[in-house]
C-alpha cells in the first residue's frame, strides 16, 4: 500500500489524478488479457493522452526500476499484455485520435488506442478500409494489432498488419521517442518498423502509426458450403489453394460450432452437415470474381458438398457470415471455459491435421470445436471445459501442447496470430534451437536490453521470470 | 584477400568462421566495390532448390540461386515469384544479392517487396554458427521477425545461406511488361501525390517511370523530394539518424567484431 501511495504521488506529478488508477478493483481489471489462465496485478494503471506522456511514464519507470506493460483493449489471447512482474500498465485507452487522413495517398495517421474498426469506418465513404480484420475488431486497438501483427479472415488475400502499417512513432524502452519506417514502403536499410510489429510490445510502445488504406472491392461474392464430412471440407480448402485461386476469405466451422450456434441462436444448417466452409471472392470486375467463385463451386461439388449457397448483395452476404461471426461467442453455451488455441500448418496438411485434433481431444476426453482461417492453414481448435476442475485443466493443457507439437512436425508454427505472450513460452524451444532463440534475443536487444519493458514475454528463460513461470504453470496445471 | 567459391553449407560455415574479414561478392552496381583486405565469398555455386511445396505456395532455396533459374523451376510447378526486374537488371541475379538490398522491382505496387516474400532464413553468423528464423508457414507470429531485419541489411548482420520464400500461382503474378536494358544510377520512390513533379523534374534522366508504384529509375542524380527514399549505386550511406543508431546497435549485437561485409554501409 505504501508503494502504491508513493507511486501515485509521483505519477500525479506529471499526470492528472484521473489518469492514474490504483486500488484493488482497478488492479483486478488489468491483471490479465483475454488469456485468463495467467493473472498478475499491476500496482497502478496509467492513462496517458499523448506520446509525450507515454514517454514521461516510461522514463519514470526507468528511474524507479519499475516494470511496465502496454495494453490496448486487452483482447489478446496469449497474455501479451499481462503485467507479468506487476509494475505499471500503460493503457492506450485515451490515445484514440485520428490525426490525419490522406486520401490521395490512401494513408491515415492515427493514435494507437483507436479501435481497428473505427479506422475503416472513418474512410468507408471514400471507398477505402484498413484491411486487417481480427474477430475482435470492434474493440481491439491498432496498437494491439501492431503488437501482435494481427490477422483476421481477410488476411488470406490482403495480408497481416505488417503489410498495412508503414511507419510508426515508438516510445523506446528507455523513454525516447523515435520515428520508424517510412510512409513510402519498400526502401533500403533495416526494416526497424517490421521488427517492432509483432514483437508483442516488448520493443517499446507504439503510440501513433501511418496505415495504408485499401480500396473496398467493387464486386464480392460470398458462399456458404455445407459438407457431410470434415475431411471433404478440408480437402476442398487444399484444392482451392492448390488451384491458384486466392479467395479473400476461406473459413471453416465444424459440428461443434454448429451445435453451439443452434443452442445459442437457434441457427439451423442442412441435415447431415458436419462442416461449413465460408468462401469469399472479391475483385475489381464481376467477371473475375464470378470466375473465381466458379472454380470454388466446381471443387466443392467434386468433394460432394451437401449444399452451396451464394450471395452478392450486402445484406444476404452478412447473413452467410453469421455463423462465422457468432460462432466463438456461441461457444459460451457449451461449457464454463473455452481455451482457443492458435497454430499453423502448411495448407496441404489441413485434412491430416484436423484428424489429429479430433483424435487428441477424444483421447484426453475434452470437447473440441473448430472455427478458423482454413485458407492460411491457421487453426483455432477451441477446447471447452470447466476450469473449476483441475483435472480438466490439466488435460486441456496437455492436449493443446500435443497439437502444437504436431503443427511443428508438419512444418508449421505454434502461432499464426495470437502471439507467444506467456502462454507459449515453453513451446518456443520446440520450434527453435537455443542458437535460434539467441539469434532472436540479439534482435530484441537492439531495442530492449533491459528487463522493464513488458518482461517475461516471447523468449523463454528470461532472468527474473523463472519463479513466475513456475507460478503460471502451477495455475495452468 | 582470398576468393572463396561456396558449394556447401559446411564450406560456407568454415569460411566465415575462419576468416577475419569477409564480404559476400556481388557485381551488382547497387552494392559496394570489394575491399582489398576482405576475403570474398562467391555464393553463386551454392544454388538450387531444396524443397518445393506448390500446394502450400512455399519454396526453400539456396541463396546463391539465380532468380531466373528459380522462376524456371517454379513454373514447372505452376508457381512463380512476383519479381519483375527493373531496367538494366541482370535477369538471373542471385537471391542473396536481391534480398540483401531489398532490391525494388516492377511488381512492387501490387505484390510488395522481398520483405513480404521471405518467410524464413538460414543464416551463418560471424562465429560460423548456423541459425534459423521464420518458418515454412505462410502465417507465423512466433518470436521476433529477424528475417525482416536481414532483408535489406546488405549482409552486414549475417550471411544468408538459404531462404524460405512465399510463391504465387502463375495466374496471380504481376502483369507488367519487361523493362529495357539501360543501366540506371538510382531508383527513387515517393508518395503518389509527389510523383508527377519528381518525374517532371528529372526530365531526360528518367529511364523508366512506374506510375502504379510511384517509382522512377534514372541516370545521373535523383530529384529532391519531400517524401520517400532513394537507392543509389555503390556504398549505402545512411542519412537518417534513427536508422544509423539502430544499425549500429544491430551491428554490435550480430557482428561485434565487424567481420561481415565491411565497408558496405556508411553509418
Amino acid at each position: 500500500m505504501d508503494v502504491e501511495r508513493g507511486w501515485l504521488a509521483e505519477l500525479t506529478g506529471f499526470l492528472r489524478p484521473d489518469q492514474v488508477l490504483t486500488g484493488a478493483a482497478a488492479r483486478r481489471g488489468y491483471d490479465c488479457d483475454a488469456y485468463t489462465v495467467d493473472r498478475f496485478p499491476p500496482v497502478a494503471i496509467v492513462l496517458p493522452e499523448s506520446t509525450a506522456e507515454v514517454a514521461e511514464v516510461v522514463r519514470w519507470c526507468n528511474l524507479r526500476n519499475v516494470p511496465f506493460t502496454a495494453r490496448g483493449a486487452g483482447t489478446g489471447l496469449s497474455g501479451g499484455s499481462l503485467p507479468a512482474l506487476g509494475g505499471i500498465v500503460i493503457s492506450t485507452k485515451k490515445l484514440t485520435q485520428i490525426l490525419e487522413i490522406d486520401l490521395p495517398n490512401r494513408q491515415m495517421l492515427a493514435q494507437t488506442g483507436i479501435a481497428n474498426k473505427k479506422l475503416s469506418d472513418a474512410v468507408k465513404a471514400a471507398g477505402l478500409h484498413f484491411a486487417p480484420d481480427p474477430s475482435s475488431q470492434t474493440v481491439a486497438t491498432l496498437g494491439g494489432n501492431i503488437a501482435e501483427n494481427a490477422g483476421g479472415p481477410h488476411t488470406l488475400k490482403y495480408g497481416v498488419t505488417a503489410s498495412h502499417v508503414v511507419a510508426l512513432t515508438l516510445v523506446t524502452p528507455e523513454g525516447d521517442i523515435v520515428q520508424l519506417g517510412d510512409r513510402v514502403p519498400g526502401g533500403p536499410g533495416l526494416d526497424l518498423a517490421g521488427l517492432v510489429i509483432g514483437s508483442e510490445g516488448t520493443l517499446g510502445i507504439a503510440t501513433e502509426a501511418w496505415v495504408t488504406l485499401t480500396p473496398l472491392p467493387n464486386h464480392v461474392i460470398t458462399a456458404l458450403v455445407a459438407f457431410g464430412t470434415v475431411r471433404e471440407a478440408t480437402e476442398s480448402v487444399a484444392e482451392i489453394i492448390a488451384s491458384g485461386t486466392i479467395p479473400a476469405a476461406l473459413e471453416i466451422m465444424d459440428r461443434g460450432i454448429l451445435g453451439a450456434l443452434k443452442a445459442a441462436f437457434n441457427l439451423e444448417y442442412p441435415v447431415g452437415t458436419e462442416a461449413l466452409l465460408l468462401v469469399e471472392c472479391d475483385g475489381d470486375t464481376a467477371e473475375l470474381v464470378k470466375a473465381e467463385m466458379a472454380t470454388v463451386d466446381a471443387i466443392c461439388r467434386s468433394q460432394n458438398c451437401l449444399n452451396l449457397e451464394t450471395a452478392e448483395d450486402e445484406v444476404a452476404r452478412q447473413k452467410l457470415w453469421t455463423a462465422r461471426k457468432k460462432g466463438v461467442g456461441a461457444m459460451g453455451r457449451l461449457a464454463p471455459s473455452i481455451v482457443t488455441h492458435d497454430g499453423v500448418i502448411p495448407r496441404s496438411k489441413l485434412p491430416e491435421m484436423l484428424d489429429t485434433v479430433y483424435e487428441v481431444a477424444s483421447r484426453h476426453q475434452i470437447g473440441v470445436a473448430n472455427i478458423f482461417h482454413a485458407g492460411d492453414g491457421n487453426l483455432h481448435p477451441c477446447f471447452y471445459f470447466d476450469d473449476r476442475d483441475p483435472d480438466q485443466v490439466r488435460r486441456v493443457v496437455e492436449a493443446g501442447e500435443e497439437i502444437m507439437r504436431r503443427c511443428i512436425e508438419l512444418g508449421g508454427s505454434i502461432t499464426g496470430e495470437h502471439g507467444i505472450g506467456v502462454e507459449k513460452l515453453d513451446l518456443m524451444g520446440l520450434m527453435f534451437s537455443p542458437a535460434d532463440l539467441e539469434f532472436q534475443a540479439q534482435a530484441k536487444r537492439i531495442f530492449n536490453d533491459g528487463a522493464l519493458c513488458n518482461p517475461c514475454k516471447i523468449l523463454p528463460n528470461q532472468k527474473s521470470c523463472v519463479e513466475h513461470k513456475s507460478r503460471w504453470r502451477g495455475m495452468a496445471w | 584477400m582470398v576468393k572463396l567459391g561456396v558449394d556447401s553449407l559446411d564450406f560456407l560455415q568454415n569460411a566465415v568462421r575462419e576468416s577475419r574479414s569477409i564480404r559476400h561478392m556481388s557485381p551488382h552496381p547497387f552494392r559496394n566495390a570489394p575491399l582489398p583486405e576482405a576475403d570474398e565469398l562467391d555464393l553463386r555455386s551454392y544454388r538450387g532448390l531444396i524443397e518445393v511445396h506448390p500446394a502450400d505456395q512455399v519454396v526453400v532455396v539456396r541463396a546463391g540461386t539465380g532468380i531466373q533459374e528459380l522462376q524456371t523451376e517454379l513454373a514447372t510447378h505452376g508457381q512463380g515469384l512476383p519479381w519483375v526486374p527493373g531496367p538494366g537488371e541482370e535477369e538471373n541475379l542471385d537471391l542473396v544479392t536481391a534480398i540483401g538490398i531489398n532490391l525494388p522491382h516492377l511488381g512492387m505496387a501490387t505484390h510488395g517487396s522481398w520483405r513480404e516474400w521471405v518467410l524464413g532464413l538460414t543464416v551463418v553468423q560471424p562465429s560460423g554458427e548456423i541459425v534459423h528464423c521464420g518458418s515454412r508457414a505462410v502465417k507465423n507470429v512466433a518470436g521476433y521477425d529477424v528475417q525482416r531485419l536481414l532483408v535489406g541489411a546488405r549482409g552486414t548482420l549475417g550471411i544468408i545461406a538459404e531462404v524460405i520464400l512465399r510463391t504465387c500461382p502463375l495466374k496471380a503474378l504481376p502483369l507488367v511488361a519487361p523493362a529495357n536494358d539501360r543501366q540506371v544510377d538510382f531508383i527513387q520512390r515517393t508518395l503518389p501525390t509527389e510523383f508527377p513533379s519528381i518525374v517532371a523534374a528529372l526530365g531526360d534522366s528518367v529511364v523508366l517511370a512506374d506510375h502504379t508504384a510511384s517509382v522512377v529509375y534514372g541516370v545521373g542524380e535523383p530529384a529532391e523530394a519531400a517524401s520517400g527514399w532513394v537507392l543509389t549505386a555503390g556504398r549505402y550511406a545512411i542519412a537518417d539518424r534513427v536508422q544509423a543508431k539502430y544499425w549500429q546497435r544491430a551491428k554490435a549485437e550480430f557482428d561485434p567484431s565487424g567481420k561481415l561485409n565491411p565497408g558496405e554501409v556508411l553509418l
